[in-house]
């Protein structure tokens, strides 16, 4: 499976949110690193359907996705940033009412149901309702409802905000291993969650990909634009910092 | 699917309160019209109320007569003539008006002048029996010269006089008589469904705006079936609420009356209600068509509040909108130069809820020589509505600056 960004472009009115993108992906897990504003949940909402680009095409394995319709959509798996649940539903209804939404049978909803909400550690919150959840919780269910149409392009904006540091290490393995069949883009400005999990990083700023590559291309990158003293320190908060502080955009990067 | 949007509606307190003050409205209106009912007995020499009074006038208006016969109604005028009182005085109301009831009413509004405030009970002595009461013609009469009046908004054309006077000659005569009271309640409650639209309007508005506002539409524009069938399931889920809600309330009012007093008179002629009416339709019939009407409504203020609230992603907005379609009307008033402006106003929403006076309005609308009437009128426009706004719904919703 092959998702091909040919030269994407978002514009609103004077800005440029996202400024002719290209990029071919395929299985496995896509990091996109930047400060807030960059652009990244732009590119994701275009990539999800949500927004139609200006100018340039997403296409899935040649076609493009705008005329896929429910074809693509029944193969995406997204986690919008700060998106709104429904206080007075249960865990379970929740999961039932997107599971309706992406197509599932009923009785296939329940069961997959259970399993995801056993999955992010919320078997005993399934008959909760949402208004009771902690913010850590609401994420937790709503990278389970990402999965319940089991995509195979699953698009994550921010999926680690609000976890604790245990929890955000748990779903690092499962994003992980997610990725050994799937195209997974996710979205972070915490440096940490890419560097162990994505196997290609693209560094975002000002609507552009700035760098992109494995950690190894990166490092590569890095170090021809820096002295043999901070060559021999490398990580990749630090290649971030040197790219994204050098103009103060970034104090929150870390 | 559907059954989650129906959860979305019913598990927000504030809707379910608005739910229940709407139908308070109706129980309320039942009881009213019931507890203001009284009936002059002149064996107690006092006043029967509630039930009672409504059985009682039952009883005299079937002993009274079948039909508005000519010769029955000479008769009456004749002897009403005889008292030789003022008919605005007291006097005239214990000797005439109070032991007569309903049929001294509807005989003085049926010799009122049309353009008339109010009955003009005088009239009822100045008639000329010497031919009889040419109670028929004088209906007629009445229409034409109505319909042949000079107004400074401009005046009916000969097509539309040939329109409503064909109409008006088409009705059966004599008319059946008999007591209305009880199916006109029935009618009250439909007329107050309509208020039951503001309980609509507080459980649409956020159908499409409340996804928009929470950022819960990103989510679901993404499954498979967020940008299709969810939008015909929450359109299905709105259009079902308002014509169940709105149903039960006024079905709820007309069983209620049914159940207290019985509802045998459905086959009475609504001219009951105002001689002058050129259709030949039942009581019955017309409560039928006043609740499609309400309904048809209903529908359409649902469909441009779909529309608003995929369109502004407002809750509030949307809410703003529709009360500003509803209640703002009723403050726009009629033009003494503009039959444009007039034929607009007739149909707002809250100038169509009561088909006693829509059907007795000689309304009508001229494009070239095609003539149509104002209920025909009334449901193309608010068909138009619907449609129009489904057809920007979908739309509305899937687009995402």
């Amino acid at each position: 499976m092959e998702l091909r960004l040919d030269r994407v472009t978002k514009q609103y009115k004077n800005k440029i949110a996202v400024d002719r993108l290209s990029a071919k992906l395929h299985e496995g897990v896509y990091g996109l690193l930047g400060a807030n504003g960059a652009g990244k949940t732009t590119l994701m909402r275009m990539i999800c359907g949500i927004l139609e680009s200006n100018s340039g095409e997403i296409l899935l394995d040649g076609e493009e996705i705008a005329g896929m319709g429910e074809r693509y959509r029944e193969l995406l798996g997204y986690l919008p940033q700060d998106f709104g649940y429904y206080p007075n539903f249960t865990a379970m209804d929740f999961m039932l009412y997107i599971a309706s939404l992406k197509g599932l049978d009923r009785r296939y909803a329940k069961e997959k149901s259970v399993e995801l909400l056993k999955k992010v550690g919320m078997e005993r919150e399934a008959r909760h309702k949402i208004k009771t959840f902690s913010g850590g919780m609401r994420q937790r269910l709503g990278i389970a409802q990402t999965l319940l149409n089991d995509p195979k392009i699953l698009v994550l904006d921010e999926p680690t905000a609000g976890l604790d540091p245990k929890e955000r290490v748990r779903f690092r393995n499962m994003i992980a291993d997610l990725g050994k069949d799937r195209i997974v883009i996710l979205s972070t400005h915490i440096v940490s969650d890419v560097e162990e999990i994505a196997d290609w990083i693209f560094l975002m700023k000002q609507g552009q990909f700035l760098v992109q590559g494995t950690l190894e291309d990166l490092k590569k990158h890095y170090l021809e634009q820096v002295t043999a003293q901070e060559a021999e320190s490398f990580n990749l908060e630090k290649l971030y910092l040197h790219y994204f502080t050098e103009e103060g955009e970034l104090d929150d990067a870390i | 699917m559907m059954r989650y949007e129906w959860k979305k509606i019913f598990e927000k307190k504030f809707n379910v309160i608005a739910m229940l003050v709407g139908y308070a409205l109706i129980a309320i209106v039942v009881f009213v019209r019931f507890a203001e009912e009284n009936y002059w007995d002149e064996k107690t020499q006092s006043y029967l109320t509630g039930m009672e009074a409504m059985q009682a006038s039952r009883e005299r208006a079937g002993q009274q007569t079948d039909v508005i016969s000519e010769e029955y109604i000479t008769e009456l005028l004749k002897n009403i003539q005889s008292y030789q009182l003022d008919l605005d005085s007291s006097e005239a109301y214990i000797k005439i008006g109070r032991p007569l009831g309903d049929i001294y009413y509807f005989v003085a509004k049926h010799y009122t002048d049309m353009r008339a405030a109010s009955t003009d009970l005088e009239v009822l002595n100045r008639i000329n029996l010497t031919e009889g009461a040419l109670f028929y013609e004088h209906r007629i009469d009445k229409i034409r010269s109505f319909l042949n009046l000079d107004y400074s908004f401009g005046n009916y054309s000969e097509e539309e006089k040939a329109f409503w006077l064909g109409k008006a000659e088409s009705v059966t005569i004599p008319f059946k008589w008999g007591y209305k009271a009880v199916i006109e309640l029935a009618l009250d409650c439909i007329v107050a469904g309509a208020y039951l639209l503001f309980v609509i309007i507080i459980c649409v508005s956020p159908i499409f705006a409340a996804e928009k506002e929470s950022g819960a539409a990103d989510l679901l524009l993404t499954t498979k079936y967020g940008k299709t069938k969810l939008v015909w399931t929450k359109i299905g889920t709105a259009f079902l609420f308002t014509v169940g809600y709105c149903s039960v309330g006024m079905l709820s009012g007309i069983a209620a009356c049914g159940i207290c007093m019985g509802l045998s008179e459905v086959k009475l002629p609504i001219q009951l209600w105002n001689s002058v009416i050129p259709y030949d339709w039942t009581v019955g019939w017309t409560c039928v068509v006043n609740l499609g009407i309400i309904l048809l409504i209903g529908v359409a203020i649902t469909a441009l509040l779909l529309y608003c609230s995929a369109r502004t992603k407002s809750t509030v907005i949307t809410m703003v909108i529709g009360m500003t379609v509803i209640i703002a009307p009723s403050f726009f008033r009629m033009s003494k130069t503009s039959g444009l402006w007039n034929h607009i106003n007739y149909l707002f929403p809250m100038r169509i809820i009561d088909m006693r006076t829509v059907l007795g309005a000689f309304v009508s609308y001229r494009f070239g020589g095609l003539v149509l009437s104002y209920l025909v009128m009334i449901v193309i426009v608010y068909t138009l509505v619907t449609v129009l706004s489904l057809l920007s719904v979908r739309k509305s919703f899937t687009k995402t600056m």
